[in-house]
């Protein structure tokens, strides 16, 4: 009865040891689960601040897509045709003879067209102090291919009747030639408002372009050669 | 749990605010005002070289004697061509963008009077005698032929006209694209007298 009551006792103690190491086995794995979420949180916000970090490091570092570039700037003043101008001239030739006598006048019609060289213009962006600079070339007249005199324009007033002969049309027309050509060597005004009007048509492309999109920007327009 | 879910809701709205302020560009539509001072540019400055011809017939004289009066004045001067900005209407209504372009006109004329010198003048050889009135008279007649030779001279005209719808096209479509718009414009051409809510709409087409 004794060494029952002896054996009973020994196996209450066991399993009362068995349970309180259960219990401690338990208490261990729930603190290694609580370390495990702990760490994947953090692991989980890591990666996202560097995700975060990064896009903004990105996006900091890509170029800022440039509206006012001298590309983009080139495109618009891909003028073509509006960089040349025509003009109908109307004058007056006059006709000597060989000792210098005048024989006729002779009114004309010509055209002339002026203009300039696209392919020539530059434009310089400086994007630090918001400067653009167009250079337009000279605006030119090729006295062979710009210069067009209308031989059926032609009207005399004669000084000398006896001049009126067969060859009025040919010594005129070589007359007229001559003094258009004269004419624009002495006098600039056509050129010159070329220019003007060029100058313009360049503002007119590029000015309201700039003050909508990007208005920090100073425009300065000259001719080839202007300070 | 809640909270990482949480945390990263709002790691994502930074992200993504972030990408909207750095892609937003300026978000610019044709505007009236830039459109007129393109048209206020778009203006031509013309030189004009012309001959005023004067003719009277049996200006002097009597009966055998009677001479006719004959002679040309050469004279320069500068008009200008252009569109009436006033006159000038834009409308936006989405992509589509509706120009009423008024027709070009001259908007000044000048003779240079340092043009006329005693060379300017041109007198024929059996010319009865040219006097001062003659020469004021033919002076004042150049004057109005000029301007009357610029209004009636339709390729400058129609130059002037195509300039200013080519600047204006080139201005709705140049700003479309920065700001990634495809613009349509619509043109409506309006008559000399004609308010800007005519209703003429055409096609432009830069070769015509």
């Amino acid at each position: 009865m004794n060494k029952r009551n002896t054996f009973d006792e020994t196996a209450s103690e066991e399993i009362s040891e068995m349970n309180a190491g259960k219990k401690e086995k338990n208490k261990k794995a729930g603190k290694s689960i609580n370390i495990k979420i702990k760490i994947r949180t953090i692991f989980i916000v890591a990666i996202a601040v560097i995700v975060i970090i990064a896009t903004v490091i990105k996006l900091k570092q890509e170029p800022k897509k440039e509206i006012v570039s001298e590309a983009s700037l080139q495109k618009i003043l891909n003028v073509g045709r509006l960089s040349t101008f025509e003009t109908t001239y109307y004058g007056v030739a006059k006709v000597d003879n060989n000792k210098g006598k005048i024989q006729y006048y002779v009114s004309y019609e010509a055209t002339i067209t002026a203009g300039f060289d696209f392919d020539q213009l530059t434009i310089s962006v400086n994007q630090d102090n918001k400067s653009i600079v167009i250079t337009i070339p000279k605006v030119d007249i090729d006295y062979n291919n710009d210069i067009n005199v209308n031989p059926e324009s032609f009207e005399y007033l004669f000084v000398n009747d006896k001049a009126n002969d067969e060859t009025v049309s040919a010594e005129a027309t070589k007359a007229c030639n001559q003094d258009i050509r004269y004419e624009l060597d002495a006098n600039h005004t056509i050129v010159n408002l070329a220019e003007k009007n060029s100058k313009r048509v360049v503002e007119a492309l590029i000015k309201p372009f700039l003050e909508q999109l990007d208005e920090e920007f100073t425009l300065e327009i000259k001719m080839e050669g202007e300070q | 749990m809640k909270k990482i879910i949480f945390t990263l809701l709002i790691c994502f709205l930074l992200v993504c605010t972030a990408c909207k302020n750095e892609k937003e560009e300026p978000q610019a539509k044709p505007d009236v005002v830039q459109a007129k001072a393109i048209c206020e540019l778009a203006t031509m400055e013309c030189y004009y070289n012309n001959v005023a011809k004067y003719y009277e017939e049996d200006a002097s004289g009597f009966l055998f004697w009677e001479k006719d009066k004959n002679f040309w004045i050469e004279y320069s001067g500068i008009v200008t061509v252009g569109i009436d900005a006033s006159r000038l209407a834009i409308e936006v209504d989405g992509t589509t963008v509706t120009i009423s372009l008024p027709p070009a006109e001259v908007l000044d004329c000048a003779v240079d009077s340092d043009s006329l010198t005693e060379d300017s003048f041109y007198i024929a050889d059996d010319s009865a005698k040219v006097k001062a009135e003659d020469q004021t008279q033919a002076l004042q007649v150049a004057q109005q032929k000029m301007r009357e030779e610029a209004e009636n001279d339709s390729e400058l005209l129609s130059d002037a006209q195509q300039l200013a719808q080519k600047l204006l096209e080139d201005y709705v479509n140049n700003l479309g694209e920065a700001v990634g718009v495809e613009y349509t414009i619509e043109w409506i051409y309006l008559d000399a007298n004609e308010e800007a809510d005519g209703d003429t709409i055409g096609d432009y087409d830069p070769e015509k």
